[in-house]
């Protein structure tokens, strides 16, 4: 707790950003696009029903689009924010003087990523109130928006821990921000990769394939975030989640049905692992005594 | 305070720190001396915990830099050769920013950072953005930032480097002040007359290597041995210049003689003696010495004769190898 709430680098980032217009400016520009965002999806949902009754129930359909679009601008900003915390300290030459302090590269990296989710947080609850159009009017609950929220911060911190790692690794700010992008991405294709093939494999050795949860190999989805966000939607717009994709096959293990059933919570410590991995490698590049 | 035993760095086959040995008293002023790419900046940043070495051994105040990070770390104060500085904040804040990274409570920090800004004559900016400050000014803050956990060694790298004279002379002064407080500093620098001035001991390092290291005294007194001689003869003995020439050129110290009209230059290795015995023999055979001194040495000339020494004995070692 220490590291995080008495963190010196999280209270200077904070400080930095809260006297700077920047910030204001660019959170306004956030729910500028995101209104519009909504203001479109809102038309698109009810472009049957202009000329005549407004078509309440379609109106759930605004939530995707505006709950997709926000997440995929907090990741972006994200990779932007933290592809800059470390090599932005190295271009400014303050980060060799900060390791002759007792600070140490897990300090720096756990602040850096604390400013950046705390950022992100000014993000998300600046926007609820465009967010619940789709709650309010959609008829989603109020549990779902504070997951929402939740997962934001979930995201923020997978694709932060990312950022930390790239911008540790490389000197200059926007190599290290294409980088996460492409680390980012490249995970989750990779996973998407892995499935395929194996759906390839089974087919090739005439395995009968049921549906596509063949053999439990949805379970390698646990290792992108994206999934677990797939899922919330699922269940929040009252689609078949993963479970209940996996739960009508007997050709898998009831155990696999059973770690499907506890997707979120799954999902959410597995890509935690790994973002406590790429921290953890990201203290190794920051703090490494060169040789 | 500082011992360094046998410290060297390599990078692959390039040896950048080449077995060193010195030591640094409590209380003591260190100067380091010596071309770009000597080793300096590599030796202290080895001292700071910045680069690993390759092998010997870093003491600090009795604590083992290499074993003990942590603690050496606050035991050091150091200024790099660049400013580091975050020119978003206010001077205060700076330097209240580095204080919570020591752990000293937030009720004494601004306090000490107080203190410290005018140590360095900084309290009047305490409020303005490190952005405004001159170069001068970001260099004594980062003098104050380096002192904000009283450290008892402070490694300062280039402190003076690329500043006016004026805030030169300002740096020395604190420096001096410092000093006088009780820290140790060790201080690499271009400008030798100044570190003259302010060093009790330097160390003179090259290709690696520490030529030569000791109190400042010691070798400017060293150094007077091989500053040459000037003979000045009273005027209109020609005859008298070329007898003395070649009197000069049998004694088995002199290394080179030159002249001009009334005086005669004198490239002479031996000590005081030597030379006295040298007047002696000038004067027995009557010629009209009216005057006889030797050039008074300093740290710049000393320097220049070491790294030329020091040079020549390179290419010569590298020519044996050759063949």
């Amino acid at each position: 707790m220490k590291l995080l709430f008495k963190n010196p680098i999280l209270r200077k980032e904070l400080q930095i950003s809260s006297r700077s217009v920047k910030i204001p400016l660019v959170i306004m520009g956030y729910n500028l696009l995101l209104a519009m965002i909504a203001i479109i999806a809102l038309a698109i949902t009810n472009a049957t029903s202009l000329w005549g009754t407004y078509d309440y129930a379609a109106l759930s359909g605004v939530f995707p689009f505006i709950v997709c679009s926000e997440v995929g601008m907090i990741m972006l900003f994200v990779a932007i924010i933290t592809g800059g915390s470390i090599s932005g300290e190295r271009e400014k030459q303050t980060l060799e003087v900060m390791l002759t302090t007792p600070m140490t590269p897990l300090a720096i990296a756990v602040g850096k990523m604390g400013a950046v989710i705390v950022k992100i947080m000014m993000f998300v609850i600046s926007s609820i109130p465009i967010l619940s159009i789709a709650f309010v009017l959609g008829g989603l609950s109020w549990l779902a928006l504070l997951e929402f929220v939740g997962l934001t911060v979930f995201i923020s911190i997978y694709v932060g821990s990312i950022g930390v790692f790239c911008s540790s690794l490389v000197k200059k700010s926007m190599l290290a921000m294409l980088l996460t992008i492409l680390i980012g991405s490249a995970i989750s294709i990779f996973v998407l990769i892995v499935y395929i093939v194996a759906y390839l494999l089974y087919s090739a050795l005439s395995v009968r394939i049921q549906d596509l949860s063949f053999g439990g190999w949805p379970l390698v989805f646990l290792f992108t975030p994206i999934s677990v966000f797939v899922d919330f939607l699922a269940r929040v717009m009252n689609v078949e989640g993963i479970y209940s994709l996996l739960k009508h096959n007997h050709d898998i293990p009831g155990i696999v049905k059973l770690l499907s059933r506890f997707w979120t919570v799954l999902g959410i410590g597995v890509n935690m692992g790994v973002a406590a991995l790429f921290l953890w490698l990201s203290t190794i590049a920051i703090g490494k005594v060169k040789k | 305070m500082l011992m360094i035993r046998d410290l060297t760095k390599k990078y692959g086959r390039f040896v950048a720190v080449n077995h060193i040995n010195m030591h640094v008293g409590k209380g003591e002023i260190f100067g380091f001396v010596g071309p770009n790419g000597a080793g300096k900046t590599t030796t202290m940043r080895i001292c700071c915990g910045l680069l690993k070495a390759t092998s010997g051994q870093v003491m600090i105040d009795g604590t083992d830099a290499f074993r003990a990070r942590q603690a050496v770390k606050r035991k050091i104060g150091y200024v790099p050769d660049f400013f580091g500085v975050y020119d978003n904040l206010k001077v205060l804040e700076y330097m209240r920013f580095f204080g919570s990274m020591y752990d000293i409570p937030s009720a004494q920090v601004t306090e000490i950072a107080r203190g410290l800004l005018k140590l360095v004559n900084l309290d009047e900016w305490e409020e303005l953005l490190v952005d405004r400050l001159s170069r001068g000014m970001k260099q004594r803050l980062c003098m104050a930032r380096a002192l904000i956990h009283n450290p008892q060694l402070l490694i300062l790298d280039e402190p003076n480097s690329g500043l006016d004279p004026r805030a030169r002379f300002e740096m020395k002064e604190i420096i001096k002040n410092l000093s006088s407080m009780g820290k140790t500093i060790v201080i690499s620098s271009h400008i030798l007359p100044e570190l003259a001035e302010m060093c009790t001991s330097i160390g003179v390092m090259d290709r690696g290597k520490m030529i030569v290291s000791g109190k400042v005294d010691d070798i400017m007194k060293q150094s007077q041995f091989t500053q040459p001689i000037r003979i000045r003869l009273s005027s209109g003995a020609s005859e008298a210049k070329e007898q003395a020439v070649r009197l000069i050129r049998e004694d088995p110290h002199t290394e080179k003689v030159t002249f001009t009209e009334e005086e005669l230059f004198v490239t002479f290795c031996g000590g005081d003696d030597e030379a006295a015995r040298l007047l002696r023999q000038l004067i027995q055979k009557a010629i009209p010495v009216a005057g006889f001194y030797r050039e008074k040495g300093d740290l710049e000339s000393l320097f220049m004769k070491i790294i030329s020494t020091s040079a020549r004995q390179a290419t010569r070692q590298k020519g044996k190898g050759d063949r």
